[in-house]
């Protein structure tokens, strides 16, 4: 019993250290992990909508991730992630209302592709209108050069 | 993004105006297939297309694009036909002055004369832009000699591009659109010292230029675009999704945009056919990630 307690407290002790002190260099790998999962997705949906693959029945799956992640991306980019091994520009956090527009951008593609997609409507162009709104955000806050 | 999309706008409406002129839609192409207005316009800070004042950061220097819209005063509007092609196939102006291989006439002299006059009859229907040419910003040494010059009468062959009779059309048509009109080779060729491209090297890849990592697309399986298909690259050129379903940003999303994904699908296939025909380069290029410190005053 107590030894269970004891290990509920340290739980919830190291759960708010870390969340108090999340390491910058952790966040990025994260954030960049998560980009990747992103990539996954769009990627293998571009190989459905495409008609390369004849996996339409997991098309959904795709377009319900791509969404999801399409709203976590705001919360990815905390104050003071911009230091260490990053692409991340320092005008997301220079130009903050562009840079939420970028997201917003984003979410909206991604959400109308998923519904698109779950009304059995889905085609080239809403899926591309996806990936030019990663093209744009990339374009303007992905670092080329730092 | 919205200056991209304005100045697509701008760019194509004059011409809509002008449809019944071949000669004009030919130049068109042309255009879009060389991504003149990439450099050539100030999108960043609000700049009327093809006017010029471009800030290009190089390693020689900081060069400012000059005005090419048909303006009289400021831009090319006095220019005759053989002082375009001049430009164009030997990087000469008018006055006789060498141009810096930061204009990539160095490719563009692959260009045929029937298409530079196209081209030119296309930039001379557009509206000019009042906009005065801003000196370069280059080291002392470059400066002082005339760099350009000696660089030009030493390292630079000019010539047209010339038909492969054993390849077939389409490869051809792909040769030529990436060699004299989309100038791949400047960005994707690593060069030696004084610009130079590598040749043994063409399309492999750059690990830094200005900054940025340019990837290998050679045929090579492992370091270049060897598990591309061809259908990949089309797509490729349509949207900037690469084969891991990233989306690409930077030089090549302006390229993407501007350029590629306005050609026609025939167009876009044959540059394909030909990228996939090269020698496979082992050549491994890495994106990097710049490592930032925190500043002690941030
Ligand atoms: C609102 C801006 C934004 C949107 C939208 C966005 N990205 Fe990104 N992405 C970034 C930034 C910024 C980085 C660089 C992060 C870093 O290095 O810390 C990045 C990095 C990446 C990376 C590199 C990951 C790595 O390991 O280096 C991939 C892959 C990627 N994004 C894919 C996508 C895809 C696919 C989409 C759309 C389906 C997308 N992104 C949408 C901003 C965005
Ligand atoms: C990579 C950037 C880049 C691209 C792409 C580019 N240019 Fe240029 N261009 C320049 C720069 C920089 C100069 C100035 C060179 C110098 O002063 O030595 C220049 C010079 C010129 C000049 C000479 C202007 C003058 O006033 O003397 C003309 C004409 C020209 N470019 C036309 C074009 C056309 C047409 C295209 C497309 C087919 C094109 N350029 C594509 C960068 C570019
Ligand atoms: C101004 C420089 C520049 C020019 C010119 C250029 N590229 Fe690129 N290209 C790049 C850069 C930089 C990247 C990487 C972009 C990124 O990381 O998102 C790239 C990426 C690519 C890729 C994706 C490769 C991969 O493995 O992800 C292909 C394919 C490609 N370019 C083809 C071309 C072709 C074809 C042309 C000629 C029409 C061309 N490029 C002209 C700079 C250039």
């Amino acid at each position: 019993m107590r030894n269970s307690l004891m290990a509920l407290t340290l739980i919830a002790l190291t759960a708010t250290g870390t969340a108090a002190a999340m390491d910058a260099e952790e966040v990025i790998k994260y954030r960049n992990s998560v980009m990747k999962a992103y990539a996954g997705h769009t990627g293998a949906a571009s190989r459905i909508v495409r008609g390369k693959v004849d996996y339409k029945d997991q098309l959904g799956f795709h377009a319900t991730a791509m969404r999801d992640i399409s709203l976590l991306i705001e919360g990815l980019f905390p104050e003071d992630s911009d230091f260490g091994e990053t692409r991340a520009k320092a005008e997301i956090w220079s130009k903050p209302e562009e840079y939420k527009q970028a997201m917003k951008d984003n979410q909206q593609a991604a959400e109308a592709f998923l519904k698109a997609v779950n009304d059995g409507t889905a085609d080239a162009a809403g899926f591309k209108a996806v990936t030019d709104s990663c093209k744009g955000c990339h374009d303007k806050f992905r670092a080329e050069d730092d | 993004m919205l200056a991209r999309a304005l100045l697509a706008i701008v760019l194509v409406l004059p011409v809509q105006a002008n449809a019944k002129s071949d000669l004009v839609e030919q130049g068109r192409q042309v255009f879009l297939a060389s991504n003149c207005q990439t450099c050539h316009t100030d999108s960043d800070n609000g700049g009327l297309p093809l006017a010029g004042g471009r800030e290009l950061r190089s390693e020689f220097g900081t060069y400012y694009s000059p005005n090419i819209s048909p303006d009289r005063e400021t831009g090319i509007g006095n220019w005759s036909d053989e002082d375009f092609i001049r430009a164009m196939r030997e990087g000469i102006a008018p006055d006789g002055r060498y141009y810096y291989p930061s204009f990539p006439f160095t490719s563009y002299t692959k260009m045929r004369r029937a298409d530079m006059l196209a081209l030119k009859a296309y930039l001379f229907s557009l509206p000019p832009v009042k906009n005065q040419n801003r000196d370069h910003d280059l080291p002392l040494y470059m400066r002082i000699v005339p760099s350009a010059k000696i660089w030009n009468m030493r390292y630079f062959e000019p010539g047209e591009f010339k038909t492969d009779a054993g390849q077939s059309d389409e490869w051809n048509r792909g040769a030529y659109l990436s060699q004299a009109m989309g100038h791949c080779a400047e960005c994707h060729t690593p060069r030696k010292g004084l610009g130079i491209m590598i040749e043994d090297k063409r399309y492999a890849g750059v690990q830094e230029l200005d900054g940025e990592a340019v990837p290998n697309i050679t045929p090579h399986g492992r370091t270049g675009i060897g598990r591309w298909s061809i259908d990949d690259l089309v797509y490729f050129f349509q949207s900037g999704v690469t084969l891991s379903g990233d989306v690409t940003g930077g030089k090549m999303a302006g390229i993407v945009d501007d350029s590629l994904s306005q050609l026609p699908v025939s167009d876009q296939r044959a540059m394909a056919v030909y990228l996939k025909s090269l020698t496979p380069v082992d050549n491994e290029i890495r994106k990097k990630k710049k490592k930032r410190k925190k500043e002690e005053w941030e």
